[in-house]
């Protein structure tokens, strides 16, 4: 078992965004989080992050206890995180980005290089020398992803990266989740664009108002349109 | 690192390279400098040596302010600190070559790290507040502590700084003595700007929660930088012990970190050597111009305030010489 999120309770100031979640994600797995705005998807990403404080619950990545603990040491723990809208550094190049991501990587020998990232995301290596803010969207969220894997995670926490992208970056976006999943990494994918969540993911959960209400594999999800419907608002 | 592969032309934007003008500049100017005492009269020549030392201070200060994010309103704590204490040890202990601005530095140093870690905690106004309060209560001991700083008189009869049993009293010597000092402060500065402690410290600057979740320990980071930045400061305030050959409590008082601040923003904050221009032109309006406007100088430091941050809006620095443009948000 890789992730195993128990009752996990969260929120911003009096109000309670999360109202208990929980889900299991074995190592190596995708998992395609969907859901209408404003049920908490981004709460849930920033919790599991550390960015939010968990008011109750648990999280466990590898039988370690992550809820409650410092951004930095669930980073070091083995989370990356690809957060909502990309921010990148704007006044850092490309390669201060890698530079920075690599000096904090967890293994010695590691999987992730910027050669790997850049094999994937060739735009990325002749952006090498340009700073994030000069990045286009899509650029921008090649070097969110390629920072949060140099890191060397085993989970991988991605927040809505198709969101506001060309097609075909969204197609480059979801040749990198096939790669990492290929190479281990475990996924958590927070994600609107169905068409990026049926191709990666092997399961698939819907939340709604802080609770995962469905939970079930991909290919029975898509026999089940009518329950989608429901549940999203989209065929 | 492999070499950058420039494939294709980039789209939009500039590659960033240090172009070789900024480099013939530093050189030029570094020349300048050290020529000065030749050809400049003496009261020119210590005009300059106090830009020099005040610009060391604000170049320390930009590495806070600019570079990590950390606008603090008693940085002349840490400056006057060293003064005092570099006053002090040439005083009582020795007065021979860089022994009182190692001391300066150390004190310097060691009073931000006694008081920093409160203040990198708190983040924008509270930070701001924070090291005020600071500021006030170094100034306070200073003023009170009379046995040892000598109160709101200042500590004063400081003996010449000596190299090998000879006193300093020569105006250009002293220059060149500072002005060898403040090259190695700031070339300490640059070393952490350019460093990948510099970059993170950037990073955070930008956006410190992506920073924690890459796994960056961000308060230690800001907390190191506020030390180091403290350290420089006191090194300056050796160097004004060694010019002035007074210390007052105002040296170290919310004025000084004000100015200071001042000089940063004029010189346009992310930049060192902006800094140091900043410092220089509020040095000169306030030393050169102010006398002869009737004490009107703080005045007029107020318009050129104003005036710079309404026209330039990236400083003195922001007039690039071979380069585009920095690094604006999307």
């Amino acid at each position: 078992m890789s992730l195993h999120v128990r009752d996990l309770v969260s929120g911003y100031g009096r109000s309670t965004v999360l109202h208990g979640v929980s889900f299991e994600l074995r190592r190596g797995r995708v998992l395609g989080l969907l859901g209408r705005n404003g049920v908490g998807k981004s709460t849930l990403v920033l919790t599991l992050a550390g960015l939010l404080r968990a008011r109750s619950g648990s999280v466990r990545l590898d039988d370690r206890e992550l809820a409650g603990r410092r951004p930095d040491l669930i980073a070091r723990a083995g989370v990356g995180l690809v957060p909502q809208g990309r921010r990148v550094w704007a006044p850092l190049t490309v390669d201060e980005h890698l530079d920075l991501a690599a000096r904090r990587s967890r293994a010695a020998d590691p999987t992730w290089t910027p050669e790997r990232v850049f094999d994937v995301f060739p735009r990325l290596a002749q952006r090498r020398r340009h700073l994030g803010g000069q990045l286009s969207g899509g650029e921008q969220q090649m070097l969110a992803i390629a920072r949060a894997l140099l890191t060397d995670p085993t989970l991988v926490v991605l927040d809505e990266p198709s969101d506001g992208l060309a097609p075909a970056v969204v197609e480059q976006i979801g040749g990198m989740l096939t790669e990492m999943r290929a190479a281990g990494v475990t996924i958590l994918l927070v994600e609107q664009d169905l068409h990026l969540a049926f191709a990666v993911c092997d399961e698939l959960a819907v939340l709604e108002k802080g609770v995962i209400v469905h939970a079930t594999d991909t290919p029975t999800f898509r026999s089940d349109p009518e329950t989608a419907h429901r549940l999203l608002g989209v065929g | 690192m492999s070499a950058p592969a420039d494939i294709a032309a980039p789209a939009e934007g500039e590659p960033r390279k240090p172009p070789p003008v900024r480099v013939l500049v530093s050189v030029l100017a570094a020349v300048l400098l050290a020529a000065a005492p030749l050809f400049l009269a003496p009261y020119a020549i210590s005009t300059l040596t106090r830009m020099l030392v005040f610009g060391l201070l604000a170049a320390s200060l930009a590495l806070l302010v600019g570079v990590s994010g950390l606008p603090s309103l008693g940085h002349a704590a840490y400056f006057g600190a060293g003064a005092y204490a570099a006053g002090w040890f040439a005083q009582n202990v020795s007065a021979q070559a860089p022994l009182s601005l190692l001391v300066a530095a150390f004190t310097g140093g060691f009073v931000a790290a006694a008081t920093g870690w409160i203040a990198v905690r708190a983040r924008g106004v509270f930070f701001l507040m924070l090291t005020l309060a600071i500021g006030e209560i170094v100034h306070q001991v200073a003023d009170s502590w009379e046995s040892v700083t000598g109160g709101s008189n200042g500590l004063y009869g400081i003996p010449a700084t000596e190299v090998g049993g000879a006193a300093i009293t020569n105006v250009g010597v002293l220059h060149w003595y500072v002005l060898a000092a403040f090259g190695g402060g700031f070339a300490v500065l640059w070393a952490v700007k350019a460093s990948p402690f510099g970059a993170a410290l950037r990073g955070i600057h930008d956006n410190e929660p992506r920073m924690r979740s890459i796994g960056y320990p961000t308060s230690l980071y800001k907390y190191a930088v506020f030390v180091v930045a403290g350290t420089v400061a006191g090194l300056a305030g050796g160097l004004l012990a060694a010019q002035q050959r007074l210390v007052t409590p105002a040296d170290l008082g919310f004025t000084t970190a004000a100015l200071a601040l001042l000089a940063v923003i004029i010189g346009g904050a992310r930049s060192l050597w902006g800094a140091c221009l900043g410092a220089a032109l509020v040095i000169f309006v306030r030393d050169s111009i102010g006398p002869s406007l009737d004490g009107h100088g703080p005045l007029l430091l107020g318009v050129v305030f104003i005036l710079v941050v309404y026209l330039m809006p990236n400083g003195v620095a922001g007039i690039r010489i071979g380069r585009g443009k920095g690094g604006g948000k999307p």
